[in-house]
């Protein structure tokens, strides 16, 4: 483990993390997918930067994953490639995902408290009556959530900049999934702006747990049938030694990742709607 | 930083009230008796109101973004909506509570089946040498006795183990997750070498 910190520290000492070998756009597409459009605001620098790590040492790590599978398969060169590549492939996408639902679940709590933020926000409303001096009472206490701290710095940023009030107001509406808070917060120069009660909170929570519950059985049958099959057939038409068994786990490794990929999006789906 | 003797929504009920009875955001906190006696103390020392109610550990931080302006606001709108809020607060801790059984329950049963495949899958990989025979048997017509654990089958079986716990620890968000995949390899490499010390001994002799 602290071979890996030092790694990773002397990795990052490198500015192996600031910079990307594989293009950029590629690789966020690929591990962020969906979320890129629905939560940037809860996209840290820290998550691209172990992103863009993740990218190098996959990367890095290909020469002598091939090297050695050049050698072990007897240098046959078309293996070798194809082995290496799924490797890396999954070794992107599983720990990849790792990041991903870290940025996930920040969205997530984020979503529970915005009631509260929005009620504060009207609070102040109704005492200071200027909108850049309520959200700089937001933000003054120490809050320790950063994420929506810096959303809400740079909105006063932009209205110290004299930017048209109206159209922050309106952008700033679009950090909320909820249709109904969205609405709330883009109207709360009116009086009348305040979460009194949320029957939508209620359904949703319910119906994410229906939605947990009904995935996992489908998860489990995929989880628990797959890779006792797999396992059984490895140990039945493998030699111990051909090294293509080390394609069925990686193959699994993707399928799996996928699997809850599209469940999480899944989850957030249903959040929007 | 110093915890309530009670829940947040609890505490914001009991500042409305106070509030409403005509006191400043100060003086209610003097009169409200769950606060801990050492914030008490730093009251009488005269400390910024700001600075002390960030030294309190709420389960909602966010409350004191509705506390930064009780002090130059209208009163009556304003205890209002610290009651609603507090309301609402105690309802979604209800709702939250309620999702968090939902979810236990299905941990359980996670956690079930995640041992089941484990020590299945690992069972399988100790006797994967007997398998393989077999292939060697069909192949080549002989069967070999040789035994190496440190194979790739092995190494792929350890795979699939730690992957399949991963899947299954993630679906729930899990914590500790280093430390339980640490338990998965233990175990797996447990199970392979007393299984493979049983076939040697008994089975293949």
């Amino acid at each position: 483990m602290k071979k890996l910190k030092s790694l990773t520290k002397t990795l990052q000492k490198a500015k192996l993390s600031n910079t990307s070998f594989i293009p950029k756009e590629l690789l966020h597409r690929l591990i962020l997918g969906k979320i890129r459009e629905h939560s940037s605001y809860f996209i840290t620098q820290h998550d691209l930067r172990s992103i863009n790590l993740i990218g190098n040492v996959a990367l890095i790590w290909s020469i002598p994953l091939f090297i050695l599978f050049y050698y072990l398969t007897n240098r046959n060169i078309i293996i070798a490639v194809v082995l290496s590549v799924a490797m890396i492939i999954a070794f992107l996408f599983v720990s990849g995902d790792h990041v991903r639902s870290k940025i996930l679940i920040r969205r997530q709590e984020f979503d529970e408290i915005a009631f509260l933020i929005i009620n504060s926000l009207s609070i102040n409303m109704l005492s200071t009556q200027s909108f850049p001096m309520s959200v700089e009472l937001l933000t003054n206490d120490n809050i320790n959530n950063e994420h929506y701290q810096k959303y809400f710095q740079e909105i006063l940023y932009k209205s110290n900049l004299g930017e048209n009030e109206d159209t922050i107001i309106q952008d700033g509406g679009k950090m909320f999934l909820s249709d109904r808070y969205r609405h709330i917060f883009q109207n709360i120069k009116r009086e009348r702006t305040f979460i009194d009660s949320d029957p939508e909170f209620l359904l949703r929570v319910k119906r994410q747990a229906a939605l947990i519950e009904d995935n996992i059985v489908i998860f489990i049958a995929v989880t628990c049938l797959l890779p006792l099959v797999l396992s059984l057939v490895l140990a039945l038409i493998m030699p111990q030694d051909s090294l293509s068994i080390l394609l069925l786990p990686l193959i699994y490794a993707l399928f799996g990742s996928y699997i809850l990929r599209y469940i999480q999006n899944k989850n957030f789906g249903v959040q929007n709607g | 930083m110093v915890k309530l003797k009670c829940t947040d929504h609890i505490f914001l009920v009991k500042l409305a009230n106070q509030i409403e009875t005509g006191e400043n955001i100060e003086r209610s906190l003097f009169l409200i008796d769950e606060i801990p006696p050492e914030l008490h103390m730093k009251l009488y020392l005269g400390e910024d109101i700001t600075e002390i109610l960030t030294s309190i550990e709420f389960n909602y931080p966010n409350i004191l973004n509705l506390l930064s302006s009780t002090k130059n606001a209208e009163v009556e709108e304003n205890v209002k909506r610290m009651r609603t809020t507090a309301e609402l607060i105690r309802k979604r801790e209800e709702i939250l509570q309620e999702k968090e059984n939902a979810i236990n329950i299905q941990k359980r049963r996670l956690k079930i089946i995640r041992y089941v495949t484990l020590i299945t899958i690992a069972i399988i990989a100790g006797f994967s040498p007997l398998f393989t025979n077999i292939y060697s048997l069909i192949e080549n017509g002989v069967f070999q006795s040789t035994f190496t654990f440190f194979s790739v089958l092995s190494i792929s079986f350890l795979l699939v183990n730690i992957l399949n716990n991963y899947f299954l620890l993630k679906m729930v968000n899990e914590r500790n997750m280093k430390f339980k995949l640490g338990i998965v390899v233990i175990l797996h490499i447990g199970i392979v070498i007393i299984v493979n010390l049983f076939l040697s001994n008994y089975v293949l002799r």
